[in-house]
């Protein structure tokens, strides 16, 4: 079920083998903008993940592909019939973006540049491959009805021309991820099926909330990254005004609790270390379900508490360092 | 893995049906998948005879040209192959005529190696050469050319590449007033990505591995 405009099928361009950072910014995606994300069927989780992280991954990732929230797809070359997958990318199709891809390409060699960069660098050729895998990628999404793309790394197209295919990854995740490190969000990537699908269902809020700058910097591409931290700063201060509002509240007093602004602040997790007072934020959080016009919060929260939850588990569960660039 | 034959062309294509019928997928950094054979060992024994570009090449001559001769038609980029083989390092050495004066010198040299492989700065390039090791041999009367390239994508880079390379040995050859004798090139992964796979498969007319 489409959960509003603002949120889109995603194709996902990393490795085909998953890593600890790729599968942060799947489960991102899916719990900011993704209605699903899209894989290739040969995608799987990595080989270097230690076992016990991977059996966590793995579990969440299956549950995901069963709900649907991950989708594969093929090509129909591949003629793999054990392979289930969603979607499949017929031979004619395949040749027709292969020379579309082709012929793009000998018209920025002979223009003597690429992506706006000049074309004979260090590697003149490790630049042409880069640009056509992204040429292609583009093409791929097109094929497949799939509205945006989410990369492992940035694409150097993205510096120059543009598809509407980069939505996700030049705005929205660039909004997304500055405002959950402002709120100092831990790692999303631990997160439970049930998890994300709850998480999601309080996203409304953001995608809305965000909706209007991020059309508005998709007129003006380049997108500033300034105005970007400027819009997203905004965000977080209506955040802290909503918690002074919160602690007002004289709804709130029913909690037997002396509320003051601080043990709000705290207890909610969002600008301070978290869990200070866990047993004040679980009944806060039954509060506010109830209370429409603070659901972004209550995504933040939410989002914060259980990802807290999960990565603690995980870093419990496994004698391996976790490293995370997000 | 070795392919041998006498042209560009010849053994262009023997490779990749070599590689379509024994490569393995491997991940890549850039997203696809890759068919790869590893230490796959090219050698051409008359690189200068046509047809040296393949006739299933997908790419136009201009393209073909425009890379072929980048190794011997000064560029002006700082950020170039071109510009590591003629002014490498904080010292600009150029190492063309470096290897010229060392066979000239001694013409049973085996020091005439060039790289193009800085590693003060590679390490953390986007786009770090491919080809990073050069040797020149003159035996027989001949120029011999072999290569290290630590990364060759079979369908697009490949055959240009050897076209480039061999420019290169022919223009080395004609300074030093000697004869074009082989070249041979070791890919250290050598490797087909998925999107030329059907385009590939269907020149060489093999099932998917």
């Amino acid at each position: 079920m489409k959960q509003s405009s603002e949120s889109f099928d995603i194709m996902y361009t990393g490795s085909s083998e998953i890593t600890l950072e790729s599968w942060e910014k799947i489960i991102h995606a899916l719990i900011t903008y993704g209605e699903r994300i899209w894989l290739h069927t040969s995608v799987s989780i990595s080989k270097h993940i230690p076992n016990d992280l991977s059996r966590l991954i793995s579990r969440t990732f299956n549950e995901l592909k069963e709900d649907r929230l991950i989708c594969t797809w093929d090509y129909e070359y591949s003629n793999n019939p054990s392979g289930y997958h969603l979607k499949t990318l017929h031979n004619e199709d395949i040749k027709a973006l292969y020379s579309n891809v082709n012929y793009q390409i000998e018209n920025y060699s002979a223009m003597g540049t690429l992506s706006g960069q000049e074309l004979k660098g260090a590697e003149i050729t490790s630049k042409i491959i880069q640009y056509r895998h992204e040429l292609w990628n583009i093409g791929l999404a097109s094929l497949l009805n799939i509205s945006s793309i989410c990369y492992d790394k940035s694409p150097t197209r993205m510096k120059g021309n543009y598809s509407s295919h980069y939505k996700y990854e030049i705005i929205n995740k660039q909004y997304t991820e500055n405002i959950f490190e402002q709120l100092e969000m831990p790692p999303v990537g631990f997160l439970s099926c049930l998890d994300i699908k709850e998480i999601r269902s309080r996203s409304e809020t953001l995608r809305t909330r965000l909706a209007e700058p991020i059309n508005s910097k998709m007129i003006e591409m380049p997108p500033c990254e300034d105005s970007i931290k400027t819009e997203c700063d905004n965000i977080i201060s209506e955040l802290n005004s909503l918690i002074s509002e919160l602690a007002k509240d004289k709804s709130l007093r029913y909690l037997g609790k002396d509320i003051t602004k601080e043990s709000v602040i705290a207890s909610l997790s969002v600008l301070m270390p978290s869990f200070a007072l866990y047993t004040f934020a679980d009944k806060m959080m039954l509060w506010l379900k109830g209370n429409r016009k603070y659901s972004f919060l209550f995504f933040a929260l939410e989002t914060k508490n259980r990802a807290f939850e999960k990565y603690s588990k995980a870093i419990k569960a496994s004698s391996a360092e976790i490293y995370y660039k997000r | 893995m070795e392919v041998k034959g006498t042209t560009i062309s010849e053994v262009w294509s023997q490779s990749i049906t070599r590689l379509l019928s024994e490569g393995k997928w491997v991940p890549t950094d850039r997203g696809l998948r890759a068919l790869e054979l590893c230490n796959m060992q090219l050698h051409v024994t008359e690189p200068l005879t046509q047809p040296r570009t393949p006739a299933q090449y997908p790419f136009s001559k201009q393209f073909i040209e425009e890379y072929a001769n980048s190794l011997i038609s000064e560029v002006v980029s700082t950020e170039s192959v071109y510009n590591r083989l003629y002014n490498f390092g904080s010292k600009g050495l150029d190492q063309v005529s470096a290897v010229c004066d060392q066979l000239i010198s001694s013409w049973s040299s085996r020091r005439a190696v060039l790289t193009t492989w800085d590693p003060t700065v590679d390490s953390q390039n986007t786009h770090p050469p491919c080809t990073i090791y050069l040797q020149l041999l003159v035996r027989g009367e001949k120029l011999n050319l072999t290569t290290v390239l630590r990364s060759n994508d079979a369908w697009l880079a490949a055959p240009v590449d050897m076209l480039a390379l061999t420019n290169l040995q022919a223009h080395i050859a004609s300074k030093l007033k000697i004869d074009v004798g082989s070249y041979s090139q070791l890919s250290v992964s050598y490797h087909l990505y998925e999107m030329d796979y059907l385009t590939a498969s269907n020149f060489c007319k093999v099932g998917t591995p």
